[in-house]
């Protein structure tokens, strides 16, 4: 019941986190510009092969890489806290450190999502894809499953960042590329080079994606395997992510460099 | 002369502690990789020197952008900017010496996406190097002029980095950086010759043209114009700003 709480706070510490960088202003008009330009600049790819089908992939795949964005590059969001000097007092309270680490995320997913929601009438207007009404809650929901599935690696992340928090930006950044290029995201995992695709298939949103494509392009794939798939991904990732945070709390406190590197 | 020399020298040896730089060379091998897979599946190897020169360019602009924005910055939390303004050398040529030695690290943007196409079975060949050479000059001086412009919009924000973030890909959309102008709809055309990024992309694609290397007249003196217009501009707005944070006493406040 207290991790929920924690949770929670943890929560809105990241929300606050957010609107100390945004105003709800500048968030619709920088944030929301700047990735719907994102999702066109990719999709004219498309118009550069004049290949109506591949500009349909290319819509899609960035449009759901949308919502892994912020989710992984909240990462960055835990890493705050050893750098403002919070870590030693969220270690010392008697409350789960990682949930108070992890849950920061809470609100980079939230943020993920909203931001490709927002972006998907925009975008599927502008490239003419049409959605059937009737496959919205499905979609929206596997949207959000590939996002939490991307806060398992986005934990990872943070509680490797935190050990080297100089690296933040670009330890995000290198997550979000690889997942741009081996998750199916511009092109299909069969073909995408092998190597690429076989980091593809340890990685979030690959299989939440092809169950995405697979219901825009009404073709009879059996989603359960996938969203199986999905989940069991972003959990292994989090889990994984569990003795990082517990090394990084007993490293720092033995060593007194809770607060600094 | 001796003054750019020696701001070169000094600010090349800064770079090497910089944390933006390897994060900028992420981009260009991203965007290749990206570029060289979907040419695959539309099989259309005949378009490799866009996946070769584009990625470049969004390297150049996501570095002009970036360091525009850290350059002042970086002076004022190393409480320098006071001194620099107040030392007899000219602001505006320190800045432009500073901004365009970091400009030169996205040349290695250009040998990434080489590389990357290599990798992909799909090498490119310099059918014309002197061309690749004035287009890639013409290139970095225009994004130097550009990023000076930049500097002087964000020293007048107060969260220079939620507009750097904001900018970035409007600018590569419109700006043509990965695809010619005339796949844009027209009536953003006009537009997007505004920008140096979609003259650039003419210029040094042509020097992977297997014929004669066409339009590279016109590219370079609307780049040379773009850049005459972009420094002019950005150097007079720098001066302002710097002049009016003296006069009330702002310089070294972020």
């Amino acid at each position: 019941m207290n991790t929920l709480r924690v949770l929670r706070v943890a929560a809105h510490v990241g929300y606050v986190d957010k609107t100390s960088i945004y105003t709800p202003w500048t968030w619709i008009a920088g944030w929301m510009t700047r990735v719907i330009a994102q999702v066109v600049f990719f999709s004219l790819l498309g118009a550069l092969i004049e290949d109506p089908a591949v500009t349909r992939f290319l819509v899609i795949g960035n449009l759901v890489m949308l919502a892994m964005m912020p989710t992984v590059m909240g990462a960055v969001v835990i890493t705050w806290d050893r750098m403002k000097g919070v870590l030693p007092h969220i270690v010392a309270a008697p409350a789960s450190s990682t949930a108070a680490l992890a849950g920061r995320l809470t609100s980079s997913v939230v943020e993920g999502v909203v931001t490709a929601l927002l972006a998907a009438p925009v975008i599927l207007l502008l490239f003419d894809v049409p959605v059937r009404f009737v496959d919205v809650p499905a979609l929206v929901g596997l949207l959000v499953l590939s996002a939490v599935s991307a806060a398992g690696l986005a934990s990872l992340l943070g509680a490797v960042l935190l050990l080297r928090t100089r690296w933040r930006n670009l330890g995000s950044n290198l997550a979000v590329f690889a997942m741009m290029v081996c998750c199916g995201v511009n092109v299909p995992p069969e073909a995408t080079p092998d190597a690429l695709a076989t980091v593809g298939q340890i990685l979030p949103m690959t299989h939440g994606l092809i169950a995405i494509r697979s219901i825009m392009d009404s073709t009879a794939t059996a989603l359960g395997p996938l969203i199986v798939r999905e989940l069991l991904t972003g959990g292994a990732w989090f889990v994984a992510s569990l003795p990082m945070f517990a090394y990084l709390i007993h490293h720092g406190r033995a060593t007194g460099t809770l607060d600094k590197e | 002369m001796a003054l750019l020399l020696g701001v070169m020298r000094h600010e090349a040896g800064l770079m090497r502690r910089e944390e933006f730089l390897p994060l900028v060379l992420l981009y260009p091998l991203a965007i290749a990789i990206v570029m060289q897979m979907v040419i695959g599946v539309g099989q259309r190897p005949d378009l490799g020197s866009f996946a070769v020169v584009g990625p470049w360019l969004v390297g150049v602009w996501q570095l002009a952008n970036l360091v525009a924005g850290e350059t002042l910055n970086k002076e004022r939390h190393a409480a320098t900017l006071e001194p620099l303004v107040a030392a007899p050398a000219s602001t505006i040529i320190v800045l432009t010496a500073k901004v365009g030695t970091v400009s030169l690290v996205s040349l290695l943007g250009l040998l990434e996406a080489v590389a990357v196409a290599a990798a992909f079975g799909r090498p490119v060949t310099v059918h014309h190097p002197l061309v690749l050479l004035w287009g890639g000059v013409l290139t970095l001086v225009a994004a130097t002029a550009t990023s000076l412009v930049l500097v002087a919009l964000y020293v007048a924000s107060r969260s220079a980095r939620t507009y750097q973030n904001s900018i970035s890909y409007p600018v590569l959309v419109l700006g043509g950086a990965i695809v010619p102008v005339s796949v844009l709809p027209e009536w953003v055309q006009p537009l997007s010759r505004l920008i140096f990024l979609s003259w650039a992309n003419d210029l040094v694609r042509a020097s992977f043209s297997p014929g004669p290397a066409g339009g590279v007249v016109l590219a370079s003196l609307a780049l040379i114009a773009l850049t005459l217009a972009g420094g002019g501009l950005g150097g007079w707005l720098v001066h302002r700003a710097l002049r009016r944070a003296r006069v009330d006493g702002s310089l070294a406040l972020a």
